[in-house]
This record gives structure tokens, sequence and C-alpha cells, in this order.
């Protein structure tokens, strides 16, 4: 039995909760709707809930709260909807265990476009010594290695460990802290210029054009994306 | 009254405690000897200095010199001294007499002076824990006045330093001296002080922060004066007040910021959600022909940006900007502003040079976002939909300069600062949207510690160039990073 995935849009504005949910119905999900955040956990007790759009601004509880409740259940997709400008807010919901964010105004393609990509990931093997094949680009971390059009890249370790981290969450952003944390250790989770060298590096490597990146882009201020 | 029963009280004391001994001295003389008779007499000296003070006990010394000169040294009951021996024992009694009298003196002003110590600090300390109870500026100062007012016979007086004169009748020109020398020096200063005593009360300097204030206590009393302890003491109490005062002023103006900033998010949140059921809307819409709907994103778009600049210039205005400073690859900030600009720059040439092994600039990645889509939306509002845009990041004369050259028709000759100021724009008038842009990007800049400018280009092709100079200080080399 195939099932269509259901997806839960968490927000108080009847009109962009109605615009949402038709969208990703032509888009071939299952949408549910919630209008605060107790209607949003009763939801997900009663459906498989394989993701969630959430508008950080509720009215019965703060937003981020509600991540951090979605988060302990786990196996929820979560992508914040959330002004341009409220980069904390971003930061926050993305360490608390949201997997991406929108910016409102956001138009109905790109929304799918971060979902898919949500989706893509999770639905990869759990395995960290997995091939991760993203584009004409792949990675082995079993035998440390990175092939590009099918010829060999040389990479320091932390370039291929950064490249491997982004590579396993491709489409979705991973804030500078995270990868910080992954590749250099709890003690560098602010020592920003070490993901500046590595990231030029990579796109030195990588890139047609390392001025203008194509696969290593960076949201400002939140972190980096491999974009698909 | 109460002064003339205590001289009373003590005169009396005296002569029983000098009669007492002379009786008990009589009552063992027959079995002592005159040189230990002596001793007996060192105790009304004792006695007296440690209870009433070095004048009695000098008293008290004298009268027993005399006392045992004539009613036990022989011959008795003359003050005539027969023996050398007894010359002797008189003069060292005296000399006992008066260092007993002067170290008791001493030990007494101690225990007094620890005791007023422990009773001030007592007494400061329970004014402070009151002071904490209070969340109001004016009960905190009318604690501070009733305060004074318990622990002295004092009548206490507010002034306000900034405010207008009105409150209360003004001060004669000796008091304001006093005042203001008070205020200058932070000391307590006027009557009974060292300084200004002619003035008519004393004057306290009370610094609340954002406002000051001067307490002037006053007395009637010609006799008794406020003692130089007392001072420190007032001193310290209008200290205790000043900083209560200034932590009540540091938490109100945290719950103004915070309310401020809610506003302008609640604000942005509210603005925005119509925008955003409109553009969610707009992409359920099938694309035609007449190019309508892409014009409608257009316009999103451009009222999402005048969205975002009245809330940055709102902030900018009321000193609500929270800069978070970060090294940014400048490579990252113009690929970000472009991807956010794509629909303003719709078929526009766009040309990307950034130098390889450009410095990081130090900078809040937020507002230099706004500020780079800030400078592409004015490079294009200025230009036709074909005229090429050029973004450029070299190393400059010093540090790293970051340029967007438009094809527009330039800016016209005058004052470049104005372009700057919000509400103004090149003297353009048929362009939609206001010159809020470039305020936020001068206000931005100057809030970063960057410089920005614009100019025509220079190279005799038409359009303006915009330069945005991070200085060295704003630099980081990525060779030592």
């Amino acid at each position: 039995m195939t099932t269509v995935p259901f997806v839960l849009v968490i927000d108080d504005e009847l009109h962009i909760r109605r615009l949402v949910a038709s969208a990703l119905r032509r888009a071939g999900f299952e949408p549910l709707e919630a209008e605060s955040a107790a209607a949003a956990m009763e939801l997900i007790e009663r459906h498989d809930v394989k993701a969630a759009f959430i508008d950080l601004g509720l009215p019965d509880k703060d937003g981020l709260e509600l991540v951090a409740d979605i988060a302990r259940r786990g196996g929820i997709i979560m992508i914040v909807i959330s002004a341009r400008d409220a980069i904390g807010e971003r930061i926050s919901a993305l360490d608390l265990g949201a997997d991406d964010f929108i910016g409102k105004p956001f138009d109905t393609g790109e929304m799918l476009a971060r979902l898919r990509a949500a989706l893509r990931r999770s639905s990869q093997p759990a395995n960290p010594n997995a091939m991760i094949v993203v584009g004409d680009i792949e990675i082995d971390p079993d035998a440390h290695i990175v092939r590009k059009s099918g010829n060999e890249i040389h990479l320091t370790p932390k370039e291929f460990d950064m490249l491997a981290m982004l590579g396993r969450h491709a489409g979705c952003v991973v804030t500078h802290a995270q990868i910080l944390r992954a590749v250099w250790g709890p003690a560098h989770e602010r020592d920003i210029e070490y993901l500046r060298v590595t990231a030029r590096n990579l796109r030195r490597k990588l890139e047609a054009d390392p001025s203008q990146p194509k696969l290593i882009r960076n949201e400002p201020g939140i972190g980096y994306r491999w974009t698909l | 009254m109460r002064q003339a029963g205590w001289r009373i009280r003590t005169a009396l004391e005296w002569t029983c405690t000098i009669a007492l001994t002379l009786a008990f001295a009589f009552l063992i003389s027959p079995v002592l000897s005159i040189a230990n008779l002596a001793f007996v007499f060192l105790l009304p000296v004792v006695f007296l200095s440690s209870r009433q003070g070095v004048v009695s006990g000098l008293a008290a010394a004298a009268a027993s010199a005399l006392a045992f000169n004539f009613f036990f040294m022989p011959p008795r009951f003359t003050l005539h001294v027969a023996d050398a021996d007894h010359i002797a024992s008189l003069m060292a009694l005296s000399l006992v007499a008066v260092a007993v009298s002067h170290f008791s003196q001493q030990l007494r002003h101690k225990a007094t002076t620890a005791e007023r110590l422990a009773r001030s600090t007592e007494r400061l300390d329970e004014f402070s824990r009151a002071l904490t109870r209070l969340a109001d500026a004016d009960a905190i100062r009318a604690l501070l006045q009733a305060s004074l007012k318990t622990w002295m016979p004092v009548t206490v007086r507010f002034v306000a330093v900034e405010r207008d004169p009105g409150m209360g009748p003004p001060l004669t020109p000796l008091d304001q001296a006093a005042a203001d020398w008070a205020l200058a020096h932070g000391e307590v200063v006027g009557r009974d002080s060292s300084i200004m005593s002619h003035a008519s009360a004393l004057f306290a300097p009370l610094d609340a922060g954002a406002e000051h204030w001067i307490v002037a206590i006053a007395h009637n009393s010609t006799t008794h004066a406020i003692s130089a302890s007392d001072q420190i003491f007032v001193a310290e109490a209008v200290r205790r007040t000043g900083d209560a005062l200034q932590r009540l002023e540091v938490s109100n103006r945290r719950d103004r910021d915070a309310m401020r900033d809610a506003v302008l998010a609640s604000l942005g949140h509210d603005l925005r959600t119509p925008l955003t059921a409109i553009s969610a809307g707009l992409s359920a819409l099938p694309d035609d022909e007449s190019g309508i709907i892409p014009a409608m994103r257009l316009d999103v778009a451009r009222l999402d940006r005048l969205i975002t600049n009245l809330l940055e210039l709102s902030r900018l205005r009321a000193d609500a900007l929270h800069a978070s400073i970060e090294p940014i690859d400048l490579t990252d900030v113009i690929d970000a502003a472009v991807t956010d600009s794509r629909a303003t720059l719709g078929p526009r040439p766009l040309r990307i040079v950034i130098e390889p092994n450009l410095p990081w600039v130090q900078a809040d990645p937020r507002m230099l976002h706004h500020m780079l889509i800030n400078l592409i939306d004015n490079a294009c509002k200025f230009s036709t939909p074909d005229a090429p845009v050029e973004i450029a990041a070299q190393h400059g004369e010093t540090g790293v300069d970051l340029r967007i050259t438009d094809s527009g028709r330039g800016l016209p000759a005058g004052d470049s600062a104005r372009l700057f100021r919000a509400f103004e724009r090149a003297g353009e008038q048929d362009h939609q949207g206001g010159g809020l842009g470039l305020a936020v990007v001068r206000g931005f800049a100057d809030a970063l510690g960057l410089t920005v400018s614009g100019t025509n280009r220079a190279d005799g092709k038409s359009g303006a160039v915009f330069l945005v100079r991070f200085p060295t200080s704003k630099c980081i080399d990525p060779e030592r990073a």
C-alpha cells in the first residue's frame, strides 16, 4: 500500500493555510491544517505526519517551543516560516531541530522545493559510511574520496568533513555552529573564520566560478546550504 | 531640658563617686599602708573617665590627689606635705590618675565610635533593604526623605537639576553655589561641612543616572550641627538611593527596549502576513501572456523591501539595532543579495567581480545583506531594464571596497550626502518607492563603522557608482585567519 505523505501546515492565518494546503495537494501531498500549537499536537497524535510547516508566530504558544516539542517526538521534518530579517529566530529553530526555514513572503514553488529537499535527505540511509551523491559529485566517506564527474579531487580532512556534512544535508541549510561543532569540535563553535577559509577552498576546488558559487551557498548569518 | 537633667545627673554621679571613695578609704585606712591606700584613689578616676569622659576623669584625678593629701598624708588634715617620699607618691598618684583617665577616655571613645558605626551600618542596611522593595522613583526619593528625618532632626528637600525651576522656591546664590559644588565634585557640602558652611542647608548630590537631583538637608538648631560622621552617613544613604534609582532606570529601560523590539517584530509580522497570502496566491495562478502575474510578483517583492526598510529605519531611529558582528566573505553576501534581488534585477546583464584572496570583512551579515539589496534596488530603479549592473569587491586604498555600478542616467550635481537622507531621491519624481533604501544603507554603514558614498561614473559612461568602504580595522586577512 502506498500512502500519500501527510504534511501539516501550522499557521494562524486561514488564507495562508488554505493556499499552502492547496499547493501541497496539487504537488501530491496530503495536507493537514492546524491554527494553533495545541491543534497541531493533536493532529500529530492522530496521523502519521511526515513533515510540518510551522509559522513561528502562533496564538497559543511560542513557535520555538512547538518546534522543540515536535523535535522531541522525532521523525517529523520541520520547515519553519519566519520573517526574512529574523535571523536569531531561525538559528534557534534550526538548533532546536528544525530542518530548514522559509522567509515570509514566500511563493509556493520555493516552499515545495524546500520540502522536497528535506524529504530527500530524510529518506537517505542513516549509515554514516554510505556513499553521498549530489549532482555530479560523489563522496565516499569510507575511502575518504571525493570525485567530481568521475575525477578524484584532493581535499584536506576538514574540507572533506565539511563537504560530507553539507552533502548529507543537501538542499537543507546547516548552521555555522552545527558545522563547527561536528567538524572542529564544540570548543570551536564560534570560530566562523575556519568555515570561511574552508568554504573558500572547497569552492576553488569544486565550483566553476568560485566568486559566483552554485553549490556551496551561504545564508547570511545562518549557515551553509549545498544547493541542488 | 534634657541637657540640664543630664548635667545634674553627671555632677551628682561625680560627687557621689568621690565621696564613696573617700568613705571607703577611711574604712580601710587602718589596715593599709599609706602607699597602698593611694591606689584606692585611682578607682574613681578609672570609673569616672570611662563613664563621663576625660574632663570628669581629670577632675577626679585632681580631687583624688587633693583628698589623699588632705585626709591621709601626714601631716593629716593639711595640704602640707612633710616627707619627700610622700611628695613622690603624691606625684605618682597624680600621674597615674591622669594616664588612666586618658586611656580609659580613649577606650570609651573607641567603644562609642564602634557602637555608632554599627548602628549606622545597621540603619544603612535596613535602608538598602527597604530601597530594593520599591519600584517607583518617587517612592524611593520619599523613603530617603523620611529616613533622613527619622535619623536626625532635619528637613529634606529635593532640587531637580535638569528640570525647569519652579519646583519649590529657588535657591539663594550661596545655596546654588553649594549645590553646584556638590554636584560637580560628588561631595556633601554646605552647612556644618568644611566647604561653604554658611549655606542654609547641607547639599548632597543624588545621581539617578538619567537625571540628577540635589538633596538639601536643613535644620533649625543653632547649637547642634550635623556631625562629620553623620555627614558621611548622609552621603552613603544618598549614594545608595542613587544606586537604587539607577537600577530602576536600567530595568525600566530594559522593559521599554523589549517592548519596542516586540512591537516592531509584530508590526513586521502583521504587515507581511497579507503579503504572504498574496504571494502564495499569485503562485497558484497560471502565467498568461499579459505579464500581469510576474509584474505583481515584482510588486510583492518591492512591497516586502519597503516594509523591511521602514522597520529598519524605525529600528535605526529608535537606536534598537542589535548588530552581531562576524567575519564575512563578501562572495557570500553578494551571492545572497543577488539571489534575493532576482526579481528586481530582471533581465539586466549582471557582472560580478570579486578579487581572489580578498580579506574577510567584520560586519553584521543581516545588515550588510540589506545594504547590498538596497544598493542593487537603487541601481535598478534609475536604469532601464537592459542596462548592465556591476558589483565589484576589491582591495581598496585601505581595506576593501565594494562597488555597485549602474548604467542609468547618473546622479544630479550637488550635495551627495543628501542622497542618503530619507525621502530625498536624486531629483526624480517618477519612480515608485521612497529614498528609504539609501537612508537605511547610510544608517547601517554608520552603525557598522563603514563609509558609503555615491558618485557618477568616472569612466565617461553614464551611470552612478555607490562605494561601500571597509576600513582596514574591519578586515581580516585570510592568511592569518
